[in-house]
């Protein structure tokens, strides 16, 4: 399973939560200085982020198999490690922001490059939404259906915390699931 | 930089990133001040180390999240991705390192090795700036004899810093 999506979305989060195993992370300090701000205009507080590649495991207590995750880092300009692991044939969950006016073209973005390559990345991808909680004029979780159907039928929706471990969870499942129908979970 | 991105950056909604690496652009603008002060610092150490070795192919000196400081012998096309993966690889040897052994990365070293030819990278800290990554490529020399050298440079660069805040 591999956890793509922006910059702070929560995708070293999601391991942590979810991982039964020590979690081996490649977060490093971010350069100074941080008076940036984020392009929601809020000031960017992240003091770490993703450069190599994370890794944990999700031991299902079911007696089912180990799940294997790896988080990739989400600036752009590691695009070198994140397509490896995109290229690997695993299922994928691209972890998006929900909380923006521009959610929809964000995950559409998002979704246009990580196929860019590969087709084939839509029939293993699943499309998390995180902080739809999160006061103000952002599209709800249905908002995304039509997008997704745009690149292939079917693609898995949920909302989920990246720090919940059964919300990560539950993103695992849709992401492993047999892909049947287009229902919207949450 | 190389690396083709459709559509805008990611996770920038704004403009494109083209001009300034691969990084985004809220972060660029910041960046832009800090690396070229910084750089103006490092570059006349990296230059002085490679007129006394005539072994040393490239040389860089990035920040340990991948954001280029300044470089020697690196083509312009390949300086945004080489600092990238700078990070990337150390980074990697280092929670690699963390799963034998759990004493972090100082003064730890990253070493690619065929025949003659080698890649060293040290960790470089220096106090109010943050974490970097100071990397050579060589060809022709020994392992040990660079490494000891890039050490010493990586001495030099944090005097340098040191003599300029006294
Ligand atoms: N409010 C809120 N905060 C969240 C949520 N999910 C994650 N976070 C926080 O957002 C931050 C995410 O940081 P990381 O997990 O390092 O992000 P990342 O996606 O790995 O980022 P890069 O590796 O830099 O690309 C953490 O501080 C989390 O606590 C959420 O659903 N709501
Ligand atoms: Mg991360």
């Amino acid at each position: 399973m591999v956890f793509c999506g922006p910059l702070g979305v929560g995708k070293t989060t999601a391991v942590r939560a979810v991982s039964d195993v020590e979690v081996a992370d490649t977060d490093v300090r971010r350069a100074p200085p941080r008076r940036s701000k984020n392009k929601d205009g809020s000031v960017d507080r992240k003091r770490t982020t993703t450069v190599g590649i994370d890794y944990g495991e999700w031991h299902r207590d079911d007696g089912g198999a180990k799940v294997a995750v790896y988080g990739t880092p989400g600036q752009v300009r590691f695009e070198m490690v994140r397509s490896t692991a995109v290229s690997q044939k695993l299922r994928l969950v691209l972890w998006l922001f929900g909380q923006n006016d521009y959610a929809i073209d964000e995950a559409d973005e998002w979704l246009r490059y990580l196929g860019a390559k590969d087709k084939g990345v839509y029939d293993r991808i699943t499309v998390a939404v995180t902080r739809l909680d999160e006061p103000g004029d952002h599209p709800a979780l249905e908002d995304y259906r039509e997008l997704l159907d745009r690149y292939a039928p079917g693609i898995p929706l949920v909302a989920a915390d990246p720090r919940d471990r059964e919300s990560v969870q539950r993103a695992i499942d849709a992401a492993v699931g047999p892909r049947v129908g287009a229902e919207v979970s949450s | 930089m190389t690396q083709q991105h459709p559509g805008t950056s990611l996770g920038s909604h704004s403009g494109s990133d083209d001009a300034i690496n691969g990084i985004e652009e809220h972060i660029a603008q910041d960046w832009d001040i800090l690396s070229r002060s910084l750089g103006l610092f490092v570059q006349p150490v990296l230059t002085e180390f490679a007129e006394h070795s005539s072994h040393i192919k490239a040389l860089l000196f990035c920040t340990s999240d991948g954001l280029n400081v300044c470089t020697l012998g690196v083509r312009d096309n390949d300086v945004g991705r080489l600092s990238a993966l700078t990070s990337s690889v150390f980074s990697v040897a280092a929670a690699h390192r963390k799963v034998m052994d759990d004493r972090g990365m100082d003064n730890a070293t990253v070493q690619i090795s065929s025949g003659d030819d080698h890649t060293v990278l040290v960790a470089v800290r220096l106090p109010g700036l943050g974490n970097f990554v100071l990397g050579a490529y060589a060809e022709g020399i020994q392992l040990g004899l660079l490494l000891v050298q890039l050490r010493q440079t990586a001495t030099r660069i944090h005097e340098r810093l040191s003599a300029d805040r006294r």
